[in-house]
């Protein structure tokens, strides 16, 4: 259990890792600082550890995780995934046409701007769906839990939410009529991923639970190639689009033309009815001919569950119109070539094979890996990184190693009787194992009590005390820079 | 000069020195509380990697205050610097009510700590100023408080931002230690 999740953090690290270094990715959202370390966890972008602290101090307070010190549930990672820096410029800096964002800014430009961007939304554009189909960072949309976390449209999000399951899509999106119907839908499609319960998209259906739920089943058992909708559900009815051309019941009407051929993939049938619309997956869902061929009805849970799905959704859809039924299709294949292709490069493997995410965010390892290599190692690499940046304020653990000690001469004079008292204070005193002696004399001794190693205490980051007494203070090296 | 040293030594020596470790979850708010606490007004704060140390004077006492980051994994640093650990600070962000059982573990994880068994326990329920805090009471039930019987232990609403009942937790802490 424990392994499963340690390996279900490291691929979750790894596919950060990765997102990370993608080039819209490789600077910070807010600042524009290159290598960003943390991860807004709130909107799914990529920020350097200074606009972090900014960001926790916003109203709501956004959150914020470092990539290397924290652990990431599967939804904050598939979040992540979907949005990307370039996804957020584009939704929280739509209506932004101030001057570019520029390393150089100050931190109270940054934080105003942020204010403007977060808090009063000055920028933000609810939807930024037209960027959609040409989406940089969607190039991996593979998520399930989008709506959950952010619920801006259920329109564009459910195509998305469904993952593979494109038919399902087009069905939602082409019934934005009833867009509590297909919240419903996606929220429930969410809890088949997480959880492959097979009863869960039967709570969708609108009072007709369990008719479909046998209607299901039988339909399963005895592989029929298309699916059965029995007369119980027509009753069911619940959706009032009487408006709505019914896709569904077209595909009926093939599916009555294809009834001889059952357990055949005629796919020239497809081909009329699609288009040409063909996806390359063996699947083709975007056509709505497979409801007849569609191997997915015969084989695996999930399928059986797009399979009780697809059945909902007709039993919903009134009988339609029959000269209206290729104009209907004409849009959803529109909207299918939009997004199938997309959605089916990469959804399927991490839709449905990623474990059940809840407990991974509170990993309960045990201590002594905390000092085996790997994690000193990656304190190592944190440090390194930070102090490659060549202005860079923002390493307290550096700093605090090297000038904690600086501070508290300058700083203890408040509070002791002088800086020549400290000094004796340090050197004197014994009790606690004090920090101050260690930093004093940056050579021989290393910090003992942290679980640092010494070579984050270099005295490379001893720089002169000028005067100033905060800017000892790791700490205060940022107040003062900022106030 | 010798004389005069060996003078501020003695002078020195009557105010106790104190060490409190400051630990909660990360964005808790623990080093705003800190540098409030230090220099009187809100700081902007990065996340703490490693820990901010700084000596504060409070009545005759003088508390070196370590503050510790309280990101997930360097949690695991804490323990380390328990030792001759006289109170203890757990910082609670009230408004994040999703990661309050996060916070009951951990704090939980450290009470068990035989290093910490003498030392008292104050619990800041900070940001007390956003609107939607929990209330100290739901925070000590949360946190399961009322089952710690073998120590002291007091929670204190605060929010470092407007520097509420920062100095009232701190009274707490030096009456309780000075007994």
């Amino acid at each position: 259990m424990a392994s499963a999740r340690k390996k279900q953090d490291e691929k979750n690290l790894k596919t950060l890792r990765e997102l990370v270094s993608l080039p819209y990715n490789k600077y910070c959202f807010d600042c524009n600082q290159r290598g960003p370390t943390y991860v807004n966890v709130t909107i799914g972008s990529f920020v350097c550890t200074k606009c972090s602290g900014l960001l926790r101090g916003l109203t709501p307070p956004h959150r914020v995780k470092s990539i290397s010190m924290a652990t990431f549930t599967s939804e904050e990672v598939e979040l992540v995934q979907n949005r990307g820096n370039d996804y957020c410029r584009r939704m929280w800096l739509g209506l932004y046409e101030g001057a570019p964002l520029t390393e150089g800014r100050d931190e109270q430009q940054i934080h105003d701007l942020m204010v403007d961007k977060y808090e009063k939304r000055r920028y933000y554009i609810d939807q930024p769906v037209s960027s959609k189909n040409n989406v940089g960072p969607g190039s991996n949309i593979s998520s399930s839990s989008v709506n959950s976390i952010v619920n801006n449209s259920n329109h564009s999000h459910n195509i998305r939410a469904n993952g593979g399951l494109t038919t399902f899509g087009v069905t939602s999106s082409s019934t934005t009529s009833s867009n509590s119907g297909t919240a419903k839908i996606s929220s429930a499609y969410n809890d088949i991923n997480t959880s492959s319960r097979h009863q869960s998209p039967l709570r969708l259906a609108n009072g007709s639970v369990d008719s479909i739920g046998n209607n299901r089943m039988k339909t399963n058992g005895i592989t029929i190639s298309r699916p059965v909708v029995p007369a119980s559900m027509t009753h069911n009815n619940t959706i009032k689009s009487a408006d709505f051309v019914a896709n569904f019941d077209s595909a009926d009407i093939f599916n009555a033309a294809n009834n001889n051929n059952t357990n055949s993939n005629n796919n020239m049938h497809n081909g009329v009815i699609s288009n040409g619309v063909h996806t390359t997956q063996h699947q083709q869902q975007p056509s709505f001919a497979n409801f007849d061929n569609n191997p997915v009805f015969t084989n695996t849970n999930v399928h059986n569950l797009n399979n009780a799905n697809q059945q909902k959704v007709t039993a919903n859809v009134p009988p339609a119109p029959p000269e209206d039924r290729y104009a209907a299709l004409k849009d959803l294949d529109n909207a299918l070539k939009n997004h199938s292709a997309l959605d089916w490069s990469s959804s399927n493997s991490s839709l449905y094979s990623s474990p059940t995410p809840a407990s991974s965010m509170y990993t309960s390892s045990s201590p002594q890996s905390l000092y085996g290599s790997p994690s000193q190692g990656q304190f190592i690499s944190i440090f390194s990184q930070q102090e490659t940046g060549p202005n860079n304020t923002s390493n307290p653990f550096n700093n605090s190693g090297g000038q904690l000690w600086g501070n508290s001469s300058t700083m203890g004079a408040t509070t002791t009787a002088g800086p020549t008292l400290a000094n004796g204070l340090t050197n004197g005193t014994t009790g606690n194992p004090n920090p101050f002696r260690v930093t004093a004399l940056p050579a021989p001794d290393p910090f003992k009590m942290n679980g640092f190693t010494q070579s984050s205490f270099q005295p490379t980051t001893f720089t002169p005390i000028n005067g100033a007494s905060w800017t000892a203070n790791p700490f205060k090296v940022h107040v003062v820079v900022m106030i | 000069m010798g004389l005069n040293l060996s003078w501020l030594l003695k002078r020195f020596s009557k105010k106790t020195q104190i060490k409190i470790i400051m630990v909660g979850l990360d964005s808790a708010g623990k080093t705003t509380i800190l540098y409030r606490l230090k220099i009187g007004r809100v700081a902007t704060t990065i996340p703490t990697i490693g820990f901010n140390i700084e000596t504060l004077e409070y009545k005759n006492i003088c508390f070196v205050v370590w503050d510790v980051g309280g990101q997930e994994k360097i949690r695991r640093l804490w323990r380390h610097y328990f030792d001759e650990t006289k109170g203890i600070i757990f910082v609670i962000d009230s408004n994040d009510r999703d990661r309050i059982a996060e916070a009951e573990r951990e704090l939980q994880n450290i009470l068990e700590e035989c290093q910490l068994e003498k030392a008292v326990l104050l619990i800041f329920a900070n940001k007390q100023d956003l609107p939607n805090a929990m209330s100290p009471a739901d925070i000590a039930d949360e946190l399961h408080l009322y089952r710690v019987h073998n120590r002291h232990w007091h929670i204190q609403p605060s929010s470092a931002i407007i520097g509420s009942g920062l100095h009232d937790g701190l009274n707490w802490l030096s009456k309780e230690i000075s007994k």
